[in-house]
């Protein structure tokens, strides 16, 4: 009997050796200030990836969320700054922005069937044009104190930006693996006809995850605003790429219907760990992006070699 | 040309041509366009819009290869530098300037088919690969070249970037693929994987290898408008094209390639880049700032897409 290995596998393979690696060459590194760093780092695409994961489950895609949160965080800010707003209040106006952006996304994907890909690409130009539009192109700071603090402060030795990452993981894998909504989910990715034809709600759920998604880059913004203290027209940019990689990465198929968040929240340890590593390196942030494609691919390899897939194309 | 005779006849006919909206839409804005703004034809203008047009042309064609298969390359824009960059580099070490524009093509040939070998080989989807290879080919780029540019570039080569030349090496690459597609075997046959994987398998055809000669293609196409690019700005550096990918496929999906694959034409590749480079230079010429032309962009291609689907939902219930 062959034995399986889970589908973790392989972006358990790249945390170790990724560690092992920062844990030899930088003593820092084994320290819990130097790990609460690295979350605090990787915690918007924590929030991202959870919501990521759940798109991909259903076999779409969606690489507007970078975007998205550009615009929310330029939304919050401005509520925040130059219509007064109070904080919870700016807060509700951020979600909003994103959740609308999300609603777009899934009105156009499920009701007007285009391929996810086009109609989050028109999303992802749109939306950072909407940021830079809001803004006009200039950084927006002197945000409230109580807000910076959030960026910057910890609870139980962990960073606050840590904690909603951690619960939108949380959330996204109880929701797959613990609701109808999760079963629905996966049905649609793994055979949208049968699903539709089984007299399922396709179009809803569909809907439904694009607008959460949407929510949840919301969710980011306000975390990259916290942390870096103001709020600039390009956050979140690449944050797609990042996630779609975080997400693959943790042995979610592309093409849907199988989805595991924990390894979603593998992947992003292991993109916490590479940029981290490359920085600490002093080396520019170009080489996380060389680092990131070379473990995109090391991990589908090694997933291949777990699945037992040899099936070459004819 | 009974075709199009029959088409004048019978209105409807208009509508199945999949290349109408963007044709109409083309037209709409380029009339609006003169016009309205004097400085939209000028000389300079129009040969800035021509550069521009060629180079992102030419990545459209190429992609539209792969997206009829089915597939997708993000990699384009990275290759594209990967290529500008190999043969800057080159030159500037005093290899002949013809020498080294080929070699630079044989680069993006050689990461077209890296990436058609990583699709059909290691079987992994081509989104995933192609997001390997643009952070790859763009981090290798930097790397290697030290992120200098090459900007002593020889007049000769140039000159292949100025004027009217890139425009008409787009026509050029856009009249060959359009043959290639519509009148050679293995055009055929790239249509007919992306209409079907299975049934084409089934019916004998190579799919492997025609993927990989697709992607290849394109890489080819990437390399091309690489030389071209790197002529215009008289610089190979390795930001070259960066974020080019997105307005490469909004091109394609604007000239009504389904990507889904199997239907479409490079001619209306061809027409949607022109339409993206019309729309830029509109929006230049109005005063907005470069950030900001993601707005319209985005809504086009969300209409253009919209369009289609409709276009296919009137086509069944004819």
């Amino acid at each position: 009997m062959r034995l399986r290995l889970p589908a973790e596998t392989g972006v358990a393979a790249v945390v170790m050796l990724a560690y092992l690696w920062l844990a030899v060459s930088f003593p820092t590194f084994r320290e819990s200030a130097g790990l609460a760093v690295l979350l605090n780092n990787a915690a918007e695409i924590g929030v991202i990836a959870a919501g990521m994961t759940l798109v991909i489950a259903t076999g779409g895609i969606d690489v507007s969320v970078g975007s998205v949160a550009g615009v929310s965080a330029i939304a919050f800010a401005k509520l925040l700054t130059s219509a007064g707003w109070g904080l919870p209040e700016a807060l509700l106006g951020c979600l909003t922005v994103g959740l609308l952006c999300g609603f777009i996304n899934g009105t156009l994907i499920a009701r007007f069937q285009l391929p996810p890909i086009v109609a989050t690409l028109a999303m992802f130009a749109a939306a950072r044009a909407g940021a830079y539009v809001l803004s006009g192109g200039e950084s927006i700071s002197d945000l409230p104190a109580p807000l910076i603090s959030f960026g910057y402060g910890s609870f139980l030795g962990i960073p606050y930006p840590v904690w909603p990452a951690a619960a939108a993981l949380v959330v996204c894998g109880v929701l797959l693996r613990r609701t109808a909504f999760g079963r629905e989910l996966l049905a649609l990715g793994g055979n949208r006809e049968a699903s539709y034809l089984s007299g399922r709600p396709v179009r809803r759920i569909e809907a439904l995850v694009y607008t959460l998604n949407g929510l949840l880059a919301a969710v980011a913004a306000i975390i990259i605003v916290a942390r870096g203290a103001t709020a600039i027209p390009d956050a979140g940019r690449f944050s797609e790429m990042t996630a779609i990689t975080a997400v693959v990465m943790g042995g979610t198929p592309v093409s849907g219907g199988k989805a595991t968040v924990l390894g979603t929240a593998l992947g992003v340890l292991a993109i916490g760990l590479i940029t981290n590593g490359v920085r600490a390196y002093g080396k520019g942030d170009i080489w996380v992006l060389l680092m990131l494609g070379l473990a995109l691919l090391l991990s589908v390899e090694v997933d291949r070699w777990r699945s037992g897939e040899r099936r070459v194309a004819a | 040309m009974l075709q199009l005779a029959n088409s004048i006849r019978d209105r409807s006919a208009w509508l199945r041509i999949r290349e109408t909206p963007a044709a109409a839409l083309l037209l709409t804005v380029v009339l609006y366009m003169i016009s309205t703004n004097p400085a939209f034809r000028t000389a300079d203008n129009l040969a800035v819009l021509a550069q521009d047009a060629g180079i992102l042309g030419i990545l459209a064609c190429g992609e539209a290869l792969v997206i009829l298969t089915s597939g997708i390359d993000l990699s384009v824009g990275s290759s594209l530098a990967m290529a500008a960059c190999s043969a800057g580099a080159l030159m500037m070490n005093g290899v002949p300037w013809l020498l080294s524009a080929i070699a630079g093509l044989a680069v993006g040939f050689g990461a077209g088919l890296f990436n058609g070998f990583l699709v059909t080989s290691r079987r992994l989807p081509p989104i995933i690969v192609t997001l390997a290879t643009l952070l790859l080919f763009r981090g290798l780029t930097n790397v290697l070249t030290g992120a200098a540019p090459y900007n002593l570039l020889p007049e000769s080569f140039k000159a292949i970037g100025r004027g009217y030349a890139s425009v008409t090496a787009f026509l050029i690459v856009a009249l060959m693929l359009w043959v290639f597609l519509g009148r050679s075997r293995l055009g055929r046959h790239l249509v007919a994987v992306g209409g079907n994987e299975t049934a084409a398998r089934l019916s004998g055809i190579p799919v492997a290898g025609v993927l990989r000669r697709t992607y290849a293609t394109a890489g080819l196409c990437a390399g091309v408008a690489g030389m071209i690019m790197a002529a215009a700005n008289g610089n190979a550096q390795w930001t070259l094209a960066d974020g080019w990918e997105l307005d490469v496929i909004a091109a394609v999906v604007i000239g009504g390639v389904r990507l889904t694959g199997g239907e479409g034409s490079v001619l209306g590749a061809g027409l949607g880049a022109l339409i993206i480079v019309v729309l830029r230079n509109a929006l230049f010429l109005s005063g907005i700032p470069v950030e900001q032309y993601g707005l319209v962009t985005g809504t086009v291609v969300a209409i253009a897409a919209l369009t289609e689907q409709w276009r296919r939902t009137m086509e069944r219930r004819t």
